[in-house]
């Protein structure tokens, strides 16, 4: 990875200042402009490489570490798990997109829920939209049958953090990574599991209209995101709402094109009955809904898994 | 104040001349624009730019009161008195001032009436329950008639209009616009402010509001009715803009419609037998035209109907923000329109709520009544 | 240290200023002086001041407690928090229920329903409940009311004040406690109207204008638990051409007022209309839905349908991160919400949060599974 470190050269090297500025300008021209040799140039330029460039790890290697660092951590619904080949990974960016109430925040309070009770590490909820609910997390654990001290422990474990603003997002962001950066200094990251409920809320406002900044933050965003997972492995799921695609009953998630292609996987919710209007008086009651896989870097895509949303959170129907 | 000029509200001269150059010159075009876009025009810091969102907001921010102000300190009369005491008694005085009330009904029921009736109420001076002030008529179905108007006002009235003079004073100050096609009612709407205050108008009426809307947008086009529904709901905002501003009542009439399908999907999760029930029910059932975002921008919907076998007509209150559902009969006479009932001088029929927009109207004969699709 | 300098909110001359000048990143400014920084940059001192103490801030502090996030609080101090703050009462029991015990603080509500099913009424209710003073278990706060349609009448909202006042001194009197009796001496209507901040939005933009003044607003009155918008669709829907826009636009108002709700934990209760909407797909059967489209369906946290069934009212609870769907039924009577099996009900909602009845309070509900307890 190219660092963008950068050398405060305060030889007069005119408008080389970054490292960046050095490796990319003629070395002729810059030998010219600023008098200093060929050849002393050439050296500095070495040792730039040799500090800058990185360093190639065998795939031998990579799969030891991955294998030593990456753990799954589940997602407390057995049918959603099988769909993940196991449940959430450690380096990647999950995202679960979906309509109003197909169980995006229920899926997400599930996750933190089941994670809390079963590890001894933090998750970190960043909640975006009021949806964080302690009341629904405590339910959810009671249902499923742990026991008070189990709850009262699992609850310290989970760490809201409520933002509205983007600015403060990617603060909280850099936050994170100083402390999973100290983590990794005495070997043992303090938070496992991030989740940010919802991104998008805090997007759409900001997106669209005559300028293109949003779209930069966005990227921002994504690359903060992917650091935190991949560097870190941390398990890192987004939510995310959708809009209407080109047909009627066509959905596609929210943010655009370019956010597309940043989650590593995704997960598109819905719910199975049409969305007629409540009426009768058997309307209420489990609701069926349906998890689709349709990005992964391991699993074919496509497949989907039926749940419910009971008081023991996202379920197998 | 939307539409105010940023240079007016004080903000330095280079920041207009910058956003002007950005095509934003009210207070409207900056609120619209996000803290990107802001930061991108202005070229302000963060902090100095959260201050001039402030100074602008406070431009065009609305006035604050709390109710108590709001509730005592009224000008004029908050209700405007229809004559029939047990109508008025449920709805606190009359029709409210400063919001718009709905007549609906079949044709020949007496809509017209009504608004004729109105009409001479408002002339009259405040001793005699009027609100002395004149009359913006908008006539859309040319079905106004000024020897109506006479006559009602002569039998309601005897004494008063016994002079020829008070009887041309009330019709000095009717004023009737016939309006044909949508675009000049709108306009007609969007011009009245002047003639309000020039004639001290106190009463508003349009009849009807449907019949243009429904004549010019066939509702079997898709478009169409999105068309028709972001008109109405324009007329509707600037019918609530003059009755506010001029805190002046505004009455206005609708026609009626036939539902069928929308309410077995209504009721999704009715039981089968009864979903078949209303299916196999062809005609479906009567209610108020022009669907359901024309229903909320109605404060007061009040429904004539026939009655099965009668001659006389029932009237119903049917939405109100301050009277429960209710149901009076009524026959028109030569004075106008007279409630019919006991001691009290009123009936009050026993009535269980419902649904304004599925309020179902009984028409004379189904097959006399042209059903609209 | 390594956060890109283009993520944070400078305007843009500044930043392609700073990128010019070599300054990617957070590390490249650690001791760079803001004098020294706007004569590299040739800006102004403040604004170079601006930007050093904008990343200054943004640095994680070196005295972090382990795996402790700045800001973050746990869910269990949440949990305790949430279930000592009481909502709003509905005077309805069952949408009391429904909700876990009124209208949540710190969140938004939104009522959706079709013209004339109570919406505005629900909201004046709500207005006026939330002043009952704290010896019958209320917030004894204030209320902000947000009118866009023009549909608030003030001579309802003086019922429905009497009428609460009523029931007060009645339950005051039937119990005979102290407080209670010297409380609703000083609760009476004109106390309660006075206690509704009125603002009247003709458009979209004094609507906008407004919530990015509330936060002055409420600082001045801190006692407001309350932001009603009767209603949020009414300006958006003939106002406004621009779809993209009115996304937009509503997004950004979604976030300011959940960011006020937090901030001074507050409930926002937002009302919308419903729109008539044509399946294309399944053969042309048209359904009603809530107004806004989709994308708004996001904004507010709990989402309650109001509707019409055989002449009766009922409210369904659509959306709410907690609660399960239920749909219960209501009535309106002259002095307001109530329950539809007995008149009494109020009474028993009003005692509820002073003795034992638990099927009201949230606090007391809880005990049985309460961590806290363990």
């Amino acid at each position: 990875m190219m660092r963008q470190k950068q050398v405060r050269l305060y030889i007069s090297f005119c408008d080389a200042l970054t490292v960046s500025d050095i490796i990319c300008s003629d070395v002729e021209e810059l030998a010219r402009k600023c008098g200093i040799s060929y050849k002393v140039l050439l050296s500095i330029r070495k040792v730039l490489f040799a500090q800058c460039a990185p360093i190639p790890i065998s795939g031998a290697n990579l799969y030891k570490e991955v294998i030593a660092s990456v753990a799954i951590l589940p997602t407390g619904c057995q049918s959603i798990d099988k769909l993940l080949d196991g449940g959430f990974y450690t380096c990647e960016l999950l995202e679960v997109a979906g309509p109003t109430r197909s169980g995006k925040t229920q899926f997400c309070l599930t996750a933190a829920a089941s994670f809390a009770t079963q590890s001894s590490q933090n998750v970190l909820y960043v909640d975006t939209t009021g949806g964080f609910s302690p009341q629904r997390l405590q339910e959810i654990m009671a249902k499923k049958g742990c026991t008070l001290q189990v709850i009262r422990e699992a609850l310290k474990k989970i760490q809201c953090k409520q933002v509205f603003d983007i600015f403060e997002l990617l603060e909280l962001l850099e936050d994170i990574r100083g402390c999973l950066e100290q983590g990794q200094e005495d070997d043992r990251p303090s938070v496992r599991m991030v989740i940010v409920d919802s991104v998008s809320a805090l997007m759409a406002p900001l997106l669209g209209g005559n300028q293109v900044d949003g779209q930069a933050l966005l990227h921002h965003l994504a690359q903060a995101l992917k650091i935190l997972s991949v560097e870190f492995y941390t398990a890192v799921m987004v939510t995310n709402n959708v809009v209407q695609g080109d047909s009627a009953e066509d959905v596609k998630p929210a943010l655009g094109r370019s956010w597309l292609g940043v989650p590593h996987s995704r997960l598109m919710l819905r719910y199975k009955t049409a969305n007629s209007l409540p009426g009768g008086g058997d309307y209420c009651g489990a609701v069926e809904r349906c998890a689709t896989l349709v990005k992964s870097q391991r699993q074919p895509t496509g497949r989907y898994a039926p749940f419910v949303i009971s008081g023991k959170g996202v379920t197998d129907s | 104040m939307a539409s105010k000029k940023l240079q007016r509200i004080g903000i330095p001269l280079d920041l207009v001349m910058r956003l002007k150059r950005h095509g934003v010159y009210t207070c409207k075009d900056f609120l619209s624009k996000n803290q990107l876009e802001l930061l991108n025009m202005t070229g302000l810091t963060r902090t100095k730019l959260q201050k001039l969102i402030e100074d602008v907001s406070k431009a065009a921010q609305p006035e604050h009161t709390t109710v108590l102000d709001l509730y005592q300190r009224r000008s004029g009369p908050a209700f405007f008195p229809t004559s029939l005491p047990s109508l008025d008694r449920l709805l606190h005085g009359g029709l409210p001032c400063g919001t718009v009330t709905e007549i609906a009904g079949p044709p020949g029921c007496g809509k017209t009436q009504f608004c004729i009736m109105f009409s001479v109420l408002s002339t009259l001076p405040p001793t005699m329950g009027g609100i002395s002030g004149g009359v913006a008529y908008i006539d859309t179905e040319s079905a106004f008639s000024a020897e109506r108007l006479v006559e009602i006002a002569r039998c309601r009235f005897p004494d008063y209009f016994g002079t020829n003079e008070n009887l041309k004073n009330l019709c000095s100050r009717v004023h009737i616009y016939q309006e044909s096609t949508c675009r000049q009612l709108q306009e007609k709407l969007d011009m009245i402010e002047e003639d309000i205050i020039k004639y001290g108008i106190k009463l508003i009426i349009v009849d009807s509001i449907a019949s243009l809307v429904r004549k010019e947008f066939d509702s079997r086009l898709q478009g169409n009715m999105i068309e028709r529904t972001s008109l109405l709901a324009k007329q509707a905002a600037t019918l609530k803009y003059l009755a506010e501003a001029f805190f002046i009542p505004v009455v206005v009439t609708n026609q009626i419609t036939t539902k069928i399908g929308q309410v077995t999907s209504m009721q999704a999760g009715q039981h089968e037998t009864e979903r078949k029930a209303v299916l196999e029910d062809e005609r479906g059932f009567v209610t108020a035209a022009l669907g359901n975002t024309w229903g909320h921008s109605v404060n007061t919907r009040l429904v004539l109907q026939y009655r099965d076998g009668d001659t006389d007509r029932e009237l119903i209150i049917s939405k109100s923000p301050v009277s429960p559902a209710a149901q009076f009969v009524y026959s028109i006479k030569s004075e106008g329109i007279v409630l019919k009932g006991t001691e009290d001088g009123s009936k009050l029929l026993d009535l269980r709520e419902g649904d304004p927009c599925q309020q179902k109207i009984c028409v004379k004969t189904p097959e006399q009544v042209k059903l609209c699709p | 240290m390594q956060r890109d300098l283009g993520s944070f909110p400078f305007p843009p001359h500044l930043k392609r200023k700073l990128s010019t000048s070599g300054f990617r990143i957070v590390e490249d400014l650690s001791d760079v002086k803001p004098t020294e920084l706007s004569k590299e940059l040739s800006i102004s001192v403040e604004e170079a001041l601006e930007i050093i103490s904008t990343v200054k801030k943004s640095e994680p502090r070196s005295t972090l407690q382990r795996g402790q996030v700045r800001g973050a609080v746990s869910a269990l101090e949440l949990l305790k928090k949430e279930t000592s703050s009481p909502g709003i009462v509905t005077f309805c029991e069952e949408i009391d229920d429904m909700l876990g015990g009124g209208v949540p603080l710190a969140k938004i509500t939104e009522l959706c329903g079709s013209p004339g099913v109570g919406k505005t009424q629900l909201s004046i209710q709500l207005a006026v409940d939330v002043q009952i003073p704290e010896a019958f278990g209320g917030l004894a706060g204030e209320a902000v009311f947000i009118d866009t349609e023009g549909s608030f009448i003030p001579e309802r909202a003086a019922d429905i004040a009497s009428a609460t006042h009523q029931h007060c001194k009645h339950v005051a009197e039937l119990q005979g406690i102290e407080d209670q009796i010297s409380a609703v001496e000083d609760f009476t209507p004109e106390k309660i109207l006075s206690g509704i901040h009125y603002f009247r939005c003709h458009n979209y933009t004094e609507l906008i204008a407004l919530v990015n003044l509330l936060p002055n607003f409420l600082e001045d009155h801190e006692k407001v638990k309350l932001v009603i918008i009767d209603s949020i669709a009414f300006h958006f829907r003939h106002d406004l051409d621009d779809m993209s826009l009115r996304t937009r636009l509503l997004n950004g108002l979604a976030q300011s007022l959940i960011k006020m709700a937090v901030a001074h934990q507050l409930a926002v209760v937002l009302t919308n209309q419903m729109t008539t909407k044509v399946n294309v797909g399944q053969s042309g059967i048209s359904h009603l839905s809530p107004a806004l489209g989709e994308s708004w369906g996001h904004a507010a946290t709990i989402r309650i349908i109001l509707f019409w069934k055989d002449n009766q009212r009922y409210a369904l609870l659509y959306k709410s991160p907690s609660k399960k769907e239920t749909t219960v039924s209501y009535q309106i009577t002259k002095g307001g919400i109530r329950s539809v099996d007995h008149q009494q009900t109020v009474m028993d909602t009003m005692k509820g949060t002073a003795d034992e009845s638990d099927s009201m309070n949230p606090r007391k509900r809880l005990k049985p599974d309460d961590p806290d307890n363990g």
